[in-house]
């Protein structure tokens, strides 16, 4: 155990963990974050995912001891403070979860994907979302959501 | 509050308006309500209501993202004449003495609870409406309800339910409930905000595996790969040798006569769990014979050369049988799934020194996890608090109490709470997977093709029947078979085959693989005697509402007008009293093709909540269509092949076609909605792709990048 600094949505955590946690269970269990999902501990499924400094990472798969306070991690929590995120508001204008434990990782995609496109094809889309898996099927939604919030920006 | 005798009466009253009812649960038994909570703002268990006229209605079964959160509570404020936008909804516990059966799964909820818990609604109405007439010194003929408030007639006054409350808590509970008709539905039938949606946009949505209880312990489980079978010994000492290891546990569970064993690592730290998992050695029971897909197959198939287990003609005309000259027959095969739910299996448990409990599972059935904990411990059901947190999906594997089973042990074990995590290779590994089956069809046809006789032999695990127990098929195993078509000579043979593997109920059970095999068939019914296969369905079909489907799926899906290089495959299964057919459209892309759209059309009667149908229709495709071109489970030398997401596919956001759907409107009898989407799914897409290549394709899954037009 030694302890780690961690920047997230802003606020400095120190924390005491292994050096070889993976950021997920960090930001789950000792932040205490638990919007940041588990799904398949290696990658390939998008519900761990948060944005470091700006660019989505599948935080089951990176251990802690790779991150400095500099490191600007942001969670489905630091989207908005209150629900006010675009895509937050579509996402419930269009009605996307189902059980929604996959969405705090499309979420953070999609949103990574409009701040550095505001204006994706369907392909760029598609290619940006593929990564997230939904077991509920809500696909056509958030690709409906993402393109409301598109078409108003 | 006193004690109220809910509805036990039978009966139509004279007046031919009131509805007899029970308030019962799901089986249909009368439901008591208890002593109540003391509180004079509780109308009954499901309705609150605070002086000033705020109600809140109780979600009282799981939310696994069917949106039972929200249509049930728009059962009870329907009746109740409230705002569904005003109240609010919250989630409750496991009580069967209060809120009777509250399993989610089948389809079932509103299907068999649609009017109960209407009439839960309605009874409290008819106390608030009394409570204001004798306030008023008027009848209750003078008053009415409607928007959390009760008006007065004659003098137009109002008041709110807050002010009525306290007066009606003072009566005893009607015994005769009206129920509305539906065409004065207000809120039933249109598509409402689910609340707990909002949660569930910004992360702060509380699903089981985010659960925390001061002091609590990790723990995570290594269980028998062979998915079946006990531990024989571990390394123990060593494991239990390292800093970060609490303790370590022999856990062992039994479902379905069924036993799995596992050895247990308790930390303080779950990552810590995972680490010390590595150096993990154990050794496991074995099975005798260790099955692989190949060795399965093979036994399936041998079945069919044995007695069946279950054998009826459905439609017994033999004379017609004496006229067969030809015969078609095929044989269909489908997979093993896992459920692969996103959110893996959890629970926490803590067994408290003061003899009572406190559990927070993300589980499909309350009311058997209560039980399970109950046996566990030994304690009785009132003293287990039993919270159920958001469900990440269900699809029938947290229907269980497996994993609720192995944390109430590691609980006693250590007098700690436990919180047990399952790793995605777990949950992917040890879970009870939907059944293989293999269906071998026989059609015999008269010299000009008309068809005499239809034989349908099955061979799959029974879920009922797993273990050393006496071989038996229920007639329900041939679920989404479409039994009501009328075939003459219409003969079923089930063949029960026992296999280590453990099996349950996915989602549409075996209506999944029975759909997809029946609705293949028929097509090749159809084809082989030059029909349509819509027309063919009308002729042999007389429900009046399957005609109504078929009709309109004919126009939806411009059925008699592909465009060039468009190919379309049609199926229709009845399951979960509900009727869905589809349509599926591939086109030509490349060398190969794509699978550009489903078109749906779906009768489930009376709607609640549209808008979810709407997105559990999506969902049943999708996951239909998963299971229809993305591997299913492999067994190899007795263990599950496919551990994760890398190599167990599912359909991703750029793979999913254009889905439409039709929902046909009427007040009949709600059917489900969760699962009759999913079994037409894989015969739709098998039928289109004959059209496009000449090949049918009778063993899931279809690996569409292979097919070349």
């Amino acid at each position: 155990m030694q302890e780690i600094s961690l920047n997230v949505n802003g606020k400095l955590y120190k924390v005491q963990a292994d050096p070889t946690d993976p950021l997920l269970w960090v930001i789950r269990d000792k932040v205490g974050l638990k919007g940041t999902k588990f799904g398949c501990g290696i990658a390939v499924c998008g519900a761990c995912t948060v944005l470091l400094d700006g660019n989505p990472i599948r935080s089951c798969s990176y251990p802690v001891s790779g991150f400095t306070d500099a490191s600007k991690i942001q969670t489905i929590e630091g989207l908005s403070p209150d629900k006010s995120h675009p895509l937050q508001m579509a996402w419930e204008v269009e009605q996307v979860p189902q059980c929604g434990y996959c969405q705090s990782g499309q979420l953070m995609v999609a949103s990574s994907l409009l701040s550095k496109n505001p204006k994706p094809s369907d392909e760029q889309i598609d290619a940006a979302m593929s990564g997230n898996i939904c077991r509920c099927g809500t696909y056509p939604r958030i690709k409906k959501a993402i393109k409301s919030v598109v078409d108003k920006s | 509050m006193n004690r109220r005798d809910f509805l036990q009466i039978t009966g139509i009253s004279g007046l031919g308006l009131m509805i007899a009812c029970n308030v019962s649960d799901s089986e249909g038994t009368p439901v008591k309500v208890s002593d109540g909570i003391g509180d004079d703002q509780v109308l009954n268990n499901y309705v609150y209501i605070d002086p000033d006229g705020t109600v809140t209605i109780v979600a009282p079964r799981p939310e696994m993202g069917q949106g039972v959160f929200q249509s049930v509570p728009m059962l009870v404020a329907e009746e109740l004449e409230v705002d569904i936008d005003k109240i609010f909804i919250i989630p409750i516990q496991a009580d069967s003495n209060k809120f009777g059966k509250q399993g989610v799964g089948g389809s079932a909820t509103i299907r068999k609870s649609f009017n109960p818990y209407r009439k839960v609604g309605a009874a409290a109405k008819m106390m608030l409406v009394q409570a204001a007439a004798t306030m008023w010194a008027c009848s209750v003929d003078d008053c009415f309800a409607e928007s959390g408030k009760v008006h007065n007639k004659t003098t137009k006054e109002t008041k709110h339910y807050g002010e009525l409350v306290i007066e009606a808590n003072k009566l005893a509970v009607p015994k005769k409930v009206i129920l509305k008709d539906s065409k004065d539905f207000k809120v039933i039938g249109k598509s409402t905000v689910r609340q707990d949606v909002s949660q569930k946009v910004d992360g702060s949505a509380v699903f089981g595996i985010d659960i925390e209880v001061d002091g609590m312990l990790y723990a995570s489980i290594q269980r028998n790969p062979y998915t079946i079978g006990k531990v024989i010994s571990y390394n123990k000492d060593e494991i239990e040798a390292q800093e970060d290891v609490h303790s370590t546990y022999i856990i062992q569970i039994e479902e379905f006569n069924l036993i799995r064993g596992g050895v247990a690592i308790v930390t303080k730290d779950y990552s810590a769990a995972l680490r010390a998992r590595r150096g993990l050695r154990v050794v496991w029971e074995e099975p005798s014979i260790k099955y692989s897909d190949d060795s399965i197959g093979e036994l399936l198939e041998g079945k069919f050369k044995e007695e069946p287990t279950f054998d009826k003609v459905l439609t017994p005309q033999p004379k017609k049988l004496q006229n067969a000259t030809q015969t078609l027959t095929a044989d269909y095969d489908a997979p093993y799934q896992a459920h692969a739910t996103m959110e893996p299996l959890n629970a926490t448990v803590w067994v408290k020194p003061n003899g009572t409990v406190e559990a927070w599972v993300p589980t499909q059935n309350p009311n058997r996890t209560h039980d399970v904990i109950a046996s566990v411990t030994g304690l009785d059901k009132d003293k287990i608090t039993l919270n159920i947190p958001f469900l990440g999906c269900g699809l029938g594997r947290k229907s269980l109490a497996d994993f609720t089973n192995e944390a109430t042990q590691l609980s006693i074990a250590t007098q700690k709470p436990i919180k047990l995590i399952w790793t995605r290779e777990d949950d992917m590994t040890a879970d009870f997977y939907r059944p293989r089956s293999k269906n071998r069809f026989t059609a015999h046809f008269t010299a000009d093709k008309k068809l005499v006789g239809y034989t349908n032999e099955m061979a799959a695990q029974v879920i009922s029947k797993q273990g050393d127990v006496e071989p038996k098929f229920p007639k329900w195993t041939f679920e989404g078979s479409n039994l009501d078509y009328e075939f003459p000579n219409y003969h079923l043979k089930g063949y029960h085959t026992k296999l280590p593997i453990p099996v349950m109920w996915w989602r549409a059970v075996y209506a999944s693989t029975n759909g997809f095999a029946t609705e293949g068939f028929v097509d090749e019914v159809a084809e082989y005697m030059g029909q349509d296969p819509l027309s063919f369905r009308l002729k042999y079909i007389k429900n009046e509402r399957v005609k109504k489907v078929i009709q309109m799926i004919r126009e939806k899906s411009e059925w008699d007008t592909p465009a060039e290089h468009e190919y379309k495959g049609f199926a229709l299964v009845e399951s979960f009293e509900s009727i869905c057919a589809e349509v599926a459209t591939v086109v030509k892309e490349g060398a190969g093709i794509k699978i550009k759209k489903y078109t749906v059309v779906l009768d489930c009667g009376q709607t609640v909540n549209p808008d979810t149908i709407h997105a559990q229709v999506d969902g049943s495709v999708i996951m239909g269509l998963t299971a229809t071109i993305k591997p299913g489970v492999s067994f190899k030398d007795g263990k599950p092949v496919h551990k994760n997401f890398n190599t167990y596919s599912m359909l991703r956001f750029n793979e999913v076609p254009e889905i439409e759907l039709t929902l046909m409107q009427n007040s009949e009898k709600p059917g489900g909605v969760g699962e009759p989407a999913l079994p037409p799914v894989a015969a739709a897409l098998a039928n289109a792709l004959y059209k496009a290549t000449g090949k049918r394709y009778r063993n899931l899954p279809i690996d569409i990048t292979k097919i070349t037009v």
